[in-house]
């Protein structure tokens, strides 16, 4: 069975291979022929000269007859190989460093980093002025007043200052137990906090697990205007027309864009055009409003800036609105079909009720006649 | 105490012309590894024809098949496996690689080989043949082993430069074998043909390299993914780009990076679990330099020159 199978699948090939060899080089095609007839019909011993006239002794890499090494030579060669190519993997393995105890990583990206270990103690965020660093970072002047107290084999954050810009985990904050893992923003170094004797999940923390998109608007009515500038917040698609020339921004139901989150405050900030440009300030003092990362209080905006509202992210764009146009050529384009339909329609009214009216006629007709 | 090397324009330079030593340091083993098969091969092959079993000696056995066959082994089963070795993935994952890409080179060893001889039997000169097969033997073993390693498809360039690779190498096999040099010249040429194919996937990956992203935490802390492609997947799957493994909550395709107008998106490829950029949930997004990406435990920072 499977050498009959074998057989036929050979006799295929090499009719493959001789039309390939009929087309180069004719004059070779009947002895191959005759091979091929040869090697399919009879048994195996003739199979060995077709072989040998498509396969002649010219070696193809010319191997030589006598080799360098012996067979168990050539393998412990090949064993010694691999070996190298796990050495290679091994070397590979990233280094973990267990430290014992507290401390802090730089993660700036031109860092060297090297940690630095936490004293159990109550101490202030002062020391890190004096780390030696490759390139000066701006911190706040206020760092004394951010304290660190130990709380259960970690470390308790509080920021008495509001004007220090301290973010935990990307956001501020001004009291938190610190986690393993957590990152620091002090001025314009990041620093990741590691401890291993607390692992991340061990302390909870209040966070909003159920995720909405936490900004909202009335949507605008009517077409739109060229040139109305667009927010978008950060990690989605939805875009906020700055329909009017006075938004305001805010947790409240009553702002233009509503954003709902524990950090804003009910009327927050503002945005509103002057002249051409467009404005954005701060409404209380106590809250922050940033662009670009600046904590500002009245500022004007670029296209591409960034502005951040307490602790939601908006990008500004003054690129024009396109979307509508498109959406009104498809409602005219519609609008012209269903005129066409309609006059369509009562074209072929007409023509059924003037067929009526002579069908009509002829049935008078020719009740008359009878 | 270091924790975390410096991540700049210097460092990244420095850390691609390593790659592309160990990427070379690796062909050049593959070369070496096809050689020592090549020898082993001839004293079976040897045994083999005086014991005598019928049919199986001389016809597929044949000399020049073993020889294709086995070089294509050779390259293929290191070549498969170099990115992994790389980003020091799991030894049974390497394994399998290896196992795989064994089989897939020795058949296209034996295709490309095949060819060429064909060819000498056409009557074309044997020195073009041989070419031709190298080249040809370069392009699909780097076709395999980006078609068959990730998600991301192939990759024509990468797969091209390995062709040129290959040509180089078999010509320099060529002038080897022309000059007569002495000692094993079979040696010799088999390196540097694996040397040169893994040096032009290696040169050719370098100058697409401007991003990478720094594991911050756990088990693999400190690791350096380079990104050049146009598009990764993140997650836990041994067919990922990127392996994130023994880290909690990260699951089989968790996030999905590409580049569009030169600049890096990351995407949530899982609607059940959660990808954080900067602390907040995204599901597509553009990354700035020094972003912390935050998938299930891990942390990663991007960076860009």
């Amino acid at each position: 069975m499977f050498s009959q199978i074998f057989r036929n699948l050979c006799a295929c090939a090499s009719s493959v291979g001789l039309i390939f060899i009929s087309v180069f080089y004719s004059t070779l095609l009947p002895a191959a022929e005759d091979a091929v007839t040869e090697s399919v019909l009879n048994e195996d011993d003739t199979l060995l000269s077709f072989t040998d006239y498509l396969f002649p002794e010219t070696y193809f890499l010319k191997i030589d007859n006598n080799p360098l090494l012996t067979f168990a030579a050539s393998l412990l060669l090949f064993a010694v190989v691999l070996l190298v190519v796990y050495a290679l993997w091994y070397l590979r393995k990233p280094k973990v460093s267990t430290l014992p105890g507290a401390g802090f990583k730089l993660l700036n990206l031109n860092e060297q980093s090297s940690f630095i270990p936490l004293k159990a103690e109550v101490q202030t965020l002062e020391f890190l002025t004096k780390i030696q660093t490759s390139q000066k970072y701006r911190l706040s002047a206020n760092l004394n007043r951010v304290t660190l107290t130990p709380h259960q084999n970690t470390f308790l954050v509080e920021d008495k200052n509001f004007k220090n810009a301290l973010l935990i985990n990307r956001r501020r904050s001004h009291r938190t137990i610190l986690c393993d893992n957590d990152v620091l923003d002090v001025g314009e170094m990041i620093l990741l906090y590691c401890n291993n004797d607390v692992p991340a999940g061990k302390i909870q923390r209040t966070t909003r697990m159920d995720y909405q998109l936490p900004v909202s608007q009335v949507k605008p009515k009517g077409p739109v205007q060229k040139g109305t500038p667009i927010l978008t917040p950060a990690g989605s698609q939805q875009e906020i027309l700055l329909v009017r020339n006075m938004n305001t921004l805010g947790s409240s139901n009553f702002n233009d864009v509503i954003i709902t989150s524990d950090e804003v405050a009910l009327i927050h900030a503002k945005i509103y055009k002057v002249g051409q440009s467009w404005k954005i300030i701060n409404l209380l003092n106590h809250e922050t409003t940033t662009v670009n990362g600046r904590r500002i209080d009245q500022r004007f905006l670029k296209d591409g800036d960034e502005i951040a509202v307490g602790d939601t992210l908006f990008k500004f764009s003054t690129s024009k609105v396109q979307t509508k146009q498109v959406r009104r050529l498809r409602t005219e384009t519609a609008k012209k079909e269903t005129a066409k339909k309609e006059t369509a329609k009562k074209e072929t009214a007409k023509k059924e009720t003037a067929k009526k009216e002579t069908a009509k006629k002829e049935t008078a007709k020719k009740s008359v006649k009878t | 105490m270091r924790c975390f090397k410096e991540l700049n324009f210097y460092s990244l330079f420095f850390m691609k012309s390593t790659r592309t030593l160990y990427y070379s340091t690796l062909g050049l083993l593959g070369g070496l590894c096809g050689w020592t098969l090549m020898q082993s091969g001839f004293h079976v092959f040897d045994a083999l024809s005086i014991s005598g079993i019928t049919g199986l000696n001389i016809v597929w056995l044949n000399k020049f098949i073993y020889e294709g066959a086995l070089i294509g082994l050779g390259l293929g089963m290191v070549l498969q496996a170099r990115v992994s070795l790389w980003y020091h993935h799991d030894l049974v994952h390497i394994m399998s690689k290896i196992f795989f890409g064994a089989v897939v080179g020795s058949a296209t060893g034996l295709f490309c080989f095949g060819l060429g001889h064909f060819m000498q039997i056409w009557h074309i000169s044997p020195i073009l043949s041989r070419l031709t097969s190298w080249t040809l033997l370069g392009l699909f073993i780097v076709g395999t082993t980006e078609y068959f390693r990730s998600h991301s498809g192939i990759l024509l360039p990468r797969i091209i430069s390995g062709g040129i690779g290959g040509f180089i190498g078999g010509g320099i096999f060529e002038l080897l074998m022309l000059y007569q040099m002495s000692g094993p010249e079979h040696l010799y040429g088999l390196v540097l043909a694996g040397f040169s194919i893994s040096l032009f996937i290696g040169l050719y990956e370098n100058s697409v390299t401007s991003f990478a992203l720094r594991v911050l935490t756990g088990k693999q802390e400190g690791q350096i993914f380079l990104l050049d492609q146009n598009s990764f997947t993140l997650g836990y799957s041994s067919q990922n780009d990127f392996i994130l493994n023994g880290y909690a909550e990260v699951c089989n395709l968790h996030a999905h990076i590409y580049k569009k107008d030169n600049q890096l998106f990351i995407e949530n490829t899982d609607a059940d679990s959660e990808v954080l950029v900067n602390y907040r949930q995204v599901d597509q997004q553009a990354m700035k330099k020094g972003d912390v990406i935050k998938i299930g435990t891990a942390q990663l920072q991007y960076y860009e020159i």
